[in-house]
């Protein structure tokens, strides 16, 4: 899951703590509370400012293609009810119903760029932050020392896993196991069979780990130290004073004019 | 060996939080959060909701097997899978907590290791149920009151669909994952016998 790639934009220079304030939860608060598309829009369209600015590789911007999907398929849930103005299509099949109006297509549409805004948003954070950046960052909102810990192993097992789930399909491989040929059933059921293997090769990791924390003394009373543990430097002080500004600017706009 | 074995047996009689607990979580999280990363690639959606959902099948069995530090590898697995695909786990918050509902309440409320009777296994899928309705009422109110859907159309359709694709998988396999499985967990020392570990 290597998301984060070295480059020279601001962003990239902020501590962890700084972006997860404000594209994991200010910036993100932001499109909850609008409800124009005008105005989703004009967010959706300086989000994408800020996303070209950071310069993605460009395999990283090939997972804007599931996310688009993702809010396209999710969006699909507004034409199971009456959200009013012009009714193209209506079906309806006992309790349920089906219809295209323009108030579905309305809201819709506003679903698809508040969604849209979260994810580049939320990429924005992912691309220029590392795991180990994003862990201080969290440790920096107070959460206790196991939950960082866990979450840091978590993301370093991440690859991990895809490197063991590889294994054992070479080795399966040998055995004689295609998975490149068959029809969608045998295919799942010759995946199937990575299943225990790969479950068992886990815990058995796992297992590992355990004896190596337990081992480093992780339990005991003494304070973890760290060797990397980067500071809030001016960059973080104005990122995160402009970015409290500019969210509460926009809520009180938002509570007088209704954008 | 004497002077070795006292601060060990020190340590393992320590009632705080040690290594096996924070390898419960990552457990939970990495095979919880492999489970829904996959299902996010067969896109099959009602509305926000995943119309199969492989991953409810192992949630109530981290609960059981690592009691509370699983459901919190449940919460942190979704997060996790939720990183990948760009989705900002702060829009969730109910849907996380859905998560958690889903481990720990079997967890809480079945503490064996093992389906020895028929009154056993029709705890065990009493218990599944009971975590998944709850874990799938919240999933509801997050996509009413964060994704703003039609209440209407989240308990007509969403939330009915959710009992098929979460509750019913649930009920139905994870007793079966949980016999084959849980002589390994016991035998390997990764169970809790404890909800609190």
């Amino acid at each position: 899951m290597q998301l984060y790639y070295p480059s020279n934009s601001i962003i990239h220079y902020m501590h962890g703590f700084t972006k997860i304030m404000i594209f994991g939860i200010l910036l993100t608060l932001v499109p909850l509370f609008m409800e124009q598309p005008v105005s989703l829009l004009v967010l959706l369209l300086a989000c994408s400012g800020l996303f070209i600015y950071i310069r993605p590789p460009k395999t990283h911007l090939l997972l804007l293609i599931p996310v688009g999907m993702l809010a396209v398929m999710m969006s699909l849930t507004y034409f199971f009810a009456d959200m009013g103005g012009q009714v193209y299509v209506h079906a309806e099949w006992g309790y349920w119903m089906f219809q295209i109006s323009s108030g579905n297509v309305l809201f819709a549409i506003t679903f698809i760029l508040r969604m849209m805004i979260w994810s580049l948003l939320f990429f924005i954070l992912l691309f220029t932050t590392s795991p180990e950046d994003l862990v201080i960052g969290l440790k920096r909102f107070g959460l206790p020392e196991f939950l960082t810990l866990a979450v840091s192993l978590a993301l370093r097992y991440w690859s991990l896993m895809i490197f063991d789930v590889k294994t054992v399909m070479d080795a399966q491989y040998c055995r004689g196991v295609d998975f490149r040929s068959g029809g969608i059933l045998t295919r799942t059921k010759r995946f199937a069979s990575l299943l225990i293997p790969v479950l068992f090769v886990f815990l058995k990791r796992f297992r590992t780990t355990s004896f190596a924390l337990t081992l480093k003394g992780v339990g005991r009373k003494n304070k973890r130290t760290y060797y990397y543990n980067p500071r809030l430097s001016a960059i973080d002080n104005w990122a995160i004073s402009s970015a409290v500004l500019l969210t509460a600017v926009w809520l009180t706009l938002q509570w007088f004019y209704k954008l | 060996m004497t002077q070795l074995s006292n601060p060990m047996q020190r340590g393992m009689a320590q009632k705080n939080i040690s290594a096996r607990h924070i390898v419960a979580i990552v457990i939970s999280a990495l095979i919880y959060g492999a489970t829904i990363y996959i299902s996010r690639y067969f896109p099959i959606k009602i509305g926000t909701v995943q119309a199969i959902y492989p991953a409810a099948v192992f949630a109530p069995l981290f609960g059981i097997w690592f009691g509370l530090w699983g459901s919190a590898g449940l919460v942190v697995g979704n997060v996790l899978s939720m990183l990948v695909v760009g989705m900002n786990p702060a829009v969730y918050p109910l849907a996380l907590l859905a998560q958690f509902a889903m481990g720990f309440i079997p967890g809480v409320m079945f503490r064996k290791v093992k389906l020895e009777s028929m009154k056993d296994r029709v705890h065990f899928i009493l218990v599944v149920i009971l975590g998944m309705v709850a874990g799938t009422v919240l999933v509801a109110l997050n996509l009413i009151l964060f994704q703003k859907v039609p209440a209407n159309v989240v308990w007509s359709t969403v939330w009915a669909w959710m009992q098929v694709s979460n509750t019913l998988t649930a009920a139905i396999l994870s007793p079966l994952l949980f016999t084959w499985m849980s002589d390994y967990m016991n035998k390997s020392g990764l169970f809790f016998k404890r909800f609190w570990g």
